[in-house]
């Protein structure tokens, strides 16, 4: 399914080539020469069908780039980030797109990680900022809670302060990868204040601590990545409080800013484009030529279109930083944008599998394996990513929570 | 029959939405999850009601009732979310069947189930790639089917030919016939078919002209039994995000609150009118048994409507459930996944608009012949 075949594609020109000068072309050199490698070609056929990557796979990945110092690309050189520039990084994540690489786990190197080395303490950022690195200390994030999501600071779970500890009673919902997940950092309730948003701490703490107990929730697509999970008594150590206590709103805001920017997901966008031009080859719809079809064609056309404007916003905003004009609306334009891009481009894929689209699961895959290579395991894998991708649109704040953020900067009237 | 007529249910069939109204009331989420896809239980209650045989001839234990009443009790189905291959069986079989006189019986007392295969069910009018030879021992059938409406308790399968041209009933136990089950996004059993069978010559219950009109008529009853089934999903899907969204409590306030909320649902509402319009038209379409020139011209137009608004619905629904809709434990996931299903059945809307679209075109192109 590599696309490459034979051909060495190293210096293939592609969609942001022009955007490139010679120095980014031969850094591209190096990510391409080094993915081709990196990445196992079982691995890559299952997630470029749509399918999540194991936590084998994606330890073996992180393993590979931590070797090359690229866990983290966004992260200042100090704190051990390899100091890109924002059309490097866009390079990066064209490449590990193309490539159908696992894809980096966010939550340490997206969101707690930039906490951290911004707002935690010297001895904060020597215990994690090093596990987070290497890829060997997997996060999860303990913010929703059952009565809890768009209104995040009327969070309930309680840290009570016992002296050398805080004493954590309450519960998470939607948490993430916390079934495999080594460490958590979560929103707590320390002190009552007058304002919701103030009295709210953030804390790291280990996933092994006893009082933890993490239970499955299956989603619609019949996978298992959502956890509920349950702190009774759990004893935090003092020094897991992330920075000032009662600072917790502010952390988690930068946070967020952090984890909408870090889900633009891009690279796989592009991907996607690529994966409907072969589908469109692929002559699902009996007596239908998608690729004469003006209809699709169109439709693909517009997301693609669509698609490069937010490319070029993500280098644009991104690079313009804290002072840009767009600092404050930026990452709910950019989650906004692709959030919308992602779900338009998984529904094309699922409009060209036509009748296709009925089917799901192993057994559907194996009652075509007479045919070879015919693309049952595309579609059962697009369906997963459609499925799934309508949560595009709720996790790190819903459409509706970011258009209200937009809302609030341009109006001056509160409702 | 007019159209107005249509629009008002007769006695029977108001009785008929009475006692599928109770009946599905009294089956609940649980009971269908737990049925993993069929119940025999419930097969056996629809024969007791009478459904298998809605369309079929007193004769052959029938109520020999019409699509406006069948279209109700599918939109029943729908809201209930019910597995079974009703419109399978009991739609586009036994109305098949019974259009050319041929024995139901079974199938109307619920011995048995069957399966169209190479029309109806997708209702898109994509024609059977299966070529059926008559030759000394019998009648050879080879081909392939990727998508069938069959499960473990399907015992005989309606087979079109290419260019519908012929119609043959094999049981499923026939020698060369392979069934390679797999399951469907909403969880009903459906099976890949691979024929290479010499079948008896009895096996072929029509051809020619009359298979045609045949096939027509079980397509027909399809488009409109998928449609209603359709609605009723989209209602329920709309009631269970309104329930939700009354009941849940973000910023202190129920998020029906929300304007923006407030105004998504007011637009899925005009989606369901439309989405009620196109059950009542297809219905009224397949009560006209054949004559009333080329369906497609009103099925492409149907089918399109339908899907679109199975899409917006199914979307929204999530959308406002929150994190509650993306999981399996919520019964919006189910509808959400069956509307996937049935859009996929009727060839999506892409499908549907490309079909009309070549229509349109060939008329513009003749408008224009006509103005030169
Ligand atoms: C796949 C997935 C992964 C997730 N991973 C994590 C994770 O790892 N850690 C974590 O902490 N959380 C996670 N979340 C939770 C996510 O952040 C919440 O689901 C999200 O914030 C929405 O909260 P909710 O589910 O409670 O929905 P609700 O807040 O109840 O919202 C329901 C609907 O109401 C709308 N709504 C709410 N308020 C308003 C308003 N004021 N105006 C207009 N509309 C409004 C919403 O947009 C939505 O459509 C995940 C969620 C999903 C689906």
């Amino acid at each position: 399914m590599r696309d490459q075949g034979a051909r060495d594609f190293q210096d293939e020109r592609d969609h942001i080539d022009f955007l490139l000068d010679d120095e980014l072309r031969a850094f591209r050199r190096d990510v391409r020469a080094f993915l081709r490698d990196a990445v196992p070609q079982e691995t890559r056929d299952r997630i470029d069908r749509g399918y999540a990557a194991t936590k084998p796979e994606i330890v073996d990945f992180l393993a590979k780039l931590s070797a090359k110092g690229w866990v983290a690309p966004a992260w200042p050189a100090e704190y051990g980030g390899p100091g890109w520039t924002q059309l490097q990084r866009m390079v990066y994540s064209t490449e590990l797109a193309r490539n159908a690489a696992p894809s980096i786990p966010p939550f340490g190197v997206s969101m707690i990680g930039p906490v951290l080395y911004t707002f935690g303490t010297q001895a904060q950022k020597d215990k994690y900022l090093p596990g987070i690195l290497s890829g060997e200390d997997f996060w999860c994030q303990g913010f929703s809670e059952p009565g809890s999501g768009s209104d995040l600071a009327s969070l309930r779970t309680k840290a009570e302060d016992k002296g050398d500890h805080y004493l954590l009673n309450g519960q998470k919902i939607w948490t993430s990868k916390a079934q495999y997940a080594d460490r958590i950092f979560l929103l707590a309730r320390t002190d009552e204040a007058p304002r919701k948003q103030g009295g709210i701490s953030m804390f790291v703490l280990d996933m092994d601590t006893p009082g933890i107990v993490v239970k499955p929730i299956i989603s619609i697509d019949m996978n298992h990545s959502l956890n509920e999970v349950f702190f009774e008594d759990v004893k935090i150590p003092a020094d897991g409080l992330v920075g000032e206590r009662g600072k917790g709103w502010d952390y988690a805001k930068f946070l967020l800013g952090n984890e909408r920017t870090g889900i633009t997901n891009v690279g796989r966008c592009r991907r996607q484009v690529e994966r409907l031009k072969r589908l469109a080859r692929a002559d699902l719809i009996p007596g239908v030529d998608l690729s004469k079809d003006g209809a699709f064609l169109r439709d693909l056309a517009r997301v693609e279109a669509d698609l490069t404007a937010l490319e070029i916003s993500e280098i644009r905003i991104l690079s313009q930083g804290k002072n840009g004009p767009s600092a404050m609306t930026g990452p709910s334009v950019l989650k906004l944008a692709s959030a919308q891009i992602q779900q338009t481009l998984a529904e094309l894929i699922v409009s060209t599998l036509g009748h296709y689209a009925a089917g799901r699961g192993a057994e559907f895959i194996d009652a075509f394996d007479d045919l070879g290579g015919l693309p049952p395991d595309f579609v059962d894998g697009a369906l997963n990513e459609y499925l799934f991708g309508r949560a595009v649109s709720i996790y790190g704040g819903t459409n509706q929570i970011q258009r209200d953020i937009l809302a609030r900067a341009a109006l001056e009237t509160r409702p | 029959m007019t159209f107005l007529e249509h629009l008002t249910p007769s006695d029977e069939t108001g009785m008929i939405r009475e006692s599928a109204e109770k009946w599905t009331g009294g089956i609940s989420d649980s009971d269908v999850r737990a049925s993993k896809g069929f119940s025999s239980t419930r097969w056996a209650d629809m024969a007791e009601m009478g459904w298998h045989g809605l369309l079929a001839d007193p004769d052959h234990g029938g109520l020999g009732l019409g699509p406006a009443a069948l279209s109700l009790l599918c939109q029943a189905i729908g809201r209930a979310r019910l597995p079974e291959p009703f419109v399978a069986s009991s739609v586009v079989c036994v109305g098949t069947l019974t259009s050319i006189g041929q024995d139901v019986t079974a199938l109307v007392d619920g011995s048995t189930i069957a399966a169209p295969a190479g029309f109806g069910l997708p209702c898109d009018g994509v024609s059977s790639t299966i070529t059926a030879s008559a030759g000394a021992g019998g009648h050879h059938l080879t081909g392939t089917l990727g998508i069938c409406e069959a499960g473990p308790d399907t015992t005989e399968f309606l087979v079109a030919t290419k260019r519908a041209e012929a119609l043959y009933r094999l049981p499923r136990t026939t020698e060369g016939l392979t069934v390679r089950p797999y399951g469907a996004i909403d969880g009903r059993p459906l099976a890949r078919l691979a024929f290479d069978c010499v079948v008896p010559a009895e096996a072929l219950i029509t051809s020619g002209n009359a298979a045609r009109a045949a096939i027509r008529r079980g397509n027909a009853l399809a488009v409109s039994a998928l449609t209603a089934d359709a609605t009723g999903t989209i209602e329920k899907a709309i009631d269970l995000t309104t329930a939700y969204i009354d009941e849940r409590n973000q910023f202190g306030q129920p998020l029906a609150a929300f304007q923006a909320l407030r105004h998504m649902v007011a637009d899925r509402l005009v989606e369901l009118e439309a989405a009620r319009s196109m059950t009542d038209l297809a219905a009224f379409a397949a009560e006209d048994a054949g004559d009333a020139g080329d369906p497609k011209q009103l099925h492409d137009r149907v089918r399109a409507r339908i899907c679109r608004a199975a899409q917006t619905v199914g979307q929204t629904a999530i959308q406002l459930h929150g994190g509650m809709g993306m999981t399996d434990e919520m019964a919006i996931g189910h509808y959400f996944r069956r509307l996937i299903f049935l859009q996929a059945m009727m060839g999506q809307e892409a499908g549907a608009l490309r079909d009309r679209a070549a229509t349109l075109a060939a008329d513009i192109e003749m408008q224009r012949e006509v103005v030169q």
